[in-house]
């Protein structure tokens, strides 16, 4: 054998090598290798998520704030500590939190228990069977290998490839979570390929998953029909301010805010957030897309087993596209989780389907994690903590009547995009803020729908903590980044975010009619 | 001819007599209808319950007027054997000093007669103590919490445009969490609940208010108080804890070692 030829199949075998699934599985948790920096945040921080909780709760109550909800605030925020620093894992941090809502009486047991049986946990355990059958059956390498040749002649290309996509699928399937269901497999599958793993995270799998995560979520905030929040906040401006929204007024405005958000997040995340070096910019593997095309070409057609994964999925994916029909066909709704329901029972189904139930890949730490961080939101509701919180924000405002709309504009859009960072629910954070936002502007004399509408385009920037929405929590369970990371690139497109609102309210939306003319 | 000129005029003027007659007695009816409607709104009914540390509680019922005249007033007072009535405050006077409270179907309210010259937005206020309303010993729950429920129904012939049930805490209590609240709050009708927590005196004071609360309509308050005062355990534990991990992780700096 030729030396030429003993590099062409050491190649081979590394492809084989990154894109064997099974070797990173998602249900282990990997070590991670610490800077300096890291060791110091993770070795304070545990006293010091202590002595937030205490601080905060020994604190006099504040008027206005019950004892429960007191307790929430002072739990919930050691707990963000905690996530942040990571002294101990975040499922453990979950676990803690749970434990001390229920100790501290700040949550009913039952209650926090419950958060177990909620239709997200739900959601994400049959994603994740959902994606070990595409992952065993070889779909997912498939998918990953054809975008690779077709996009991957650069790293920025297969990152530009995503948002496309993303975008895409926003239009169409309301549900993230399905949306990273979907996905995941093949981003797994694209990080190995450009030699990124939960063992050996890169800047290249950072900015993969990061901006896949923004994609996914503020993608949304494209269409009015993107996420269940944003109809709720239409329904607030038409109830409570007396606007009708419509598809297209939504779409005007909100779409090209999000076109260019993603444009500078692919623009600036491997250049300035995670600069990509040289080596991580294209395929890892000796030969490159050459390889690749080979790997893709020795796969050769499609198999069976393939095919019957695609059609599984294909299944799900058209139910979740298609909710609103199922009224008027079936005579009622299949709902986005009973529609993975649907599809993990036929992929586990003996014979039937394809899946093993050891087969199946869930990382049951992230459901504690998701777990803990619904818990903790749900509490914050429940207590009247978050409304509080909120409502007590807007009173230290103390906007008067008089003061400049574009002052109030830009200030309602900022504590808007920021107050995601301490939510952990999209449909929460809008049923607490858009009220509040159309009251200030009946206040002041507005038309509510100046404010209320573009503070709705701020509800899918969910994008700073693994906590802070479905899809982020699925993506975490990668190993491909820490929460530090996810903080410090969200903080950064949530300003981007934010300078674009306001951007757009003083310009685009006034041509609209959204906000004041000129 | 003559005759039937007269029929005419004869039929003339009574028709016009019955249309001024029924003018009349429709003017008189929306007259009678304006007189009767204003008394049947109390523009507002306030209980007030100040709670001492032992479970007693001084208590006031106060009400505006929503209109005038004299006549017979039943007010909501759902309190367990309260005594020490004081006589009440402005344009009223107790149907039976000696025996203020009524019952009706089993609704306790107090009786009382307002005087000829009470006018729309006078204020009536009544005045009682109930040495049993709350009892602190054997209502002590888990966590040192006292649930409390607090319904006023209008038992009165009225309706209340605006009540309001004001509790206020023992010294150094707290409320702990808020439960079940009628009318129902619902955030696409307000951003804020329909309730409030403040401090009025160095003690916390909670408040509901409601609108329009017909004759048999209810609001309802449940909650939970507790001492505002936090033992030292968790204070000591947190302390403890964080010393702990300090000394026990401090190897955490060296690189290789995790967690």
């Amino acid at each position: 054998m030729s030396a030429a030829e003993v590099r062409t199949q050491a190649a081979l075998a590394r492809i084989d090598e990154v894109l064997d699934l099974s070797r990173n599985k998602l249900s282990q948790v990997p070590e991670k290798k610490l800077t300096s920096g890291e060791r110091w945040m993770r070795y304070l921080g545990f006293p010091l998520g202590v002595l937030v909780f205490l601080l905060l709760y020994y604190m006099p109550a504040p008027e206005g704030l019950t004892g429960g909800g007191q307790v929430v605030i002072a739990v919930f925020a050691a707990a963000l500590v905690w996530w942040i620093t990571e002294p101990v894992p975040t499922h453990v941090t979950s676990l803690m939190l749970m434990a001390m809502l229920v100790f501290f009486n700040g949550w009913a047991e039952s209650d926090v228990l419950g958060v177990l049986g909620f239709s997200v946990i739900w959601l994400n355990v049959l994603a994740f069977i959902l994606s070990s059958m595409l992952v065993k059956t070889n779909l997912a390498k498939r998918i990953a290998l054809a975008l690779i040749v077709r996009f991957g002649r650069k790293a920025s290309w297969i990152l530009a490839a995503f948002f496309a996509l993303n975008l895409m699928l926003a239009a169409f399937i309301p549900a993230t979570a399905a949306r990273a269901a979907m996905l995941l497999p093949v981003m797994i599958v694209v990080a190995g390929i450009y030699g990124a793993s939960n063992a050996n995270p890169t800047n290249f799998g950072r900015n993969l998953f990061l901006q896949n995560l923004q994609a996914i979520n503020f993608g949304s905030s494209a269409y009015m029909t993107g996420s269940n929040a944003n109809l709720i906040a239409v329904a607030f401006i038409l109830s409570m301010g007396g606007s009708r929204i419509y598809y297209t007024d939504w779409l005007f405005a909100a779409f090209p805010v999000v076109v260019t958000a993603m444009l500078i997040s692919w623009w600036i995340g491997p250049r300035f957030v995670f600069k990509v070096p040289p080596e991580q910019q294209t395929p890892e593997v000796e030969g490159g897309l050459e390889r690749m095309r080979e790997k893709l070409h020795e796969m050769g057609k499609v198999t069976a087993e393939e095919k019957k994964a695609a059609l599984i999925f294909g299944l799900v994916i058209v139910l979740w596209v298609t909710d609103k029909l199922h009224l008027r066909v079936l005579g009622f709704e299949i709902s986005a989780v009973m529609a993975a329901f649907v599809g993990a029972v036929i992929a586990l189904f003996p014979r039937l389907g394809l899946l093993k139930w050891n087969e199946a890949d869930i990382p049951w730490h992230l459901m504690l994690f998701s777990c803990g961080a619904y818990a903790g939101g749900l509490a914050l509701n429940d207590t009247g903590a978050a409304r509080w919180l909120v409502g007590s924000l807007f009173q230290k405002l103390n906007i008067q009547p008089g003061v400049n709309f574009w002052a109030v504009y830009a200030l309602v859009i900022a504590v808007n995009m920021y107050s995601h960072l301490f939510f952990t629910s999209k449909t929460m954070r809008t049923l607490i803020f858009i009220p509040f936002v159309i009251a200030v502007a009946q206040t002041l004399g507005y038309d509510p729908l100046w404010l209320a509408l573009p503070a709705a385009f701020t509800i899918d920037w969910v994008i700073g903590l693994p906590i802070n929405a479905k899809p982020n929590v699925i993506l975490f369970a990668t190993g491909q980044y820490s929460v530090l990371d996810n903080l410090k690139y969200g903080l950064i497109m949530t300003t981007v975010g934010t300078l674009l609102l306001i951007i757009a309210g003083c310009t685009w939306f006034r041509v609209l009619g959204i906000t004041p003319g000129w | 001819m003559r005759a039937a000129k007269a029929v005419v005029i004869l039929a003339m003027i009574a028709v016009t007599a019955v249309t001024i007659f029924i003018i009349l007695l429709l003017d008189a009816g929306r007259a009678e209808a304006a007189a009767t409607a204003a008394p049947d709104t109390l523009a507002l009914l306030q209980e007030t319950i100040q709670v001492g540390p032992d479970g007693s509680a001084e208590v006031e019922v106060m009400v505006v007027l929503g209109g005038g005249g004299g006549g017979g007033l039943l007010l909501p007072f759902a309190f367990p054997a309260p005594e020490r009535f004081t006589p009440p405050s402005g344009p009223a006077r107790f149907r039976d000093p000696a025996a203020p409270l009524a019952d009706r179907l089993g609704h306790r309210m107090v009786s009382l007669e307002l005087l000829p010259d009470a006018r729309a937005g006078d204020t009536v206020r009544v005045r009682a103590a109930v040495p049993a309303w709350y009892d602190m010993a054997r209502t002590r729950k888990a966590h040192g919490v006292h649930p409390v429920r607090r319904e006023l129904v209008n038992t009165s012939a009225d309706v209340i445009a605006v009540a309001v049930t004001r509790v206020v805490l023992p010294p150094g209590y707290t409320v702990h969490a808020v439960g079940e609240v009628v009318p129902r709050f619902d955030p696409k009708d307000s951003p804020t609940p329909p309730y409030a927590i403040g401090v009025q005196d160095g003690r916390v004071v909670i408040v509901q208010r409601a609108e329009r609360v017909g004759t048999a309509g209810r609001m309802v308050l449940s909650f939970e108080m507790r001492a505002a005062r936090r033992g030292a355990v968790p204070l000591a534990a947190g302390l403890l804890l964080a010393l702990l991990y300090l000394v026990k992780f401090r190897d955490v700096l060296q690189p290789g070692k995790e967690v």
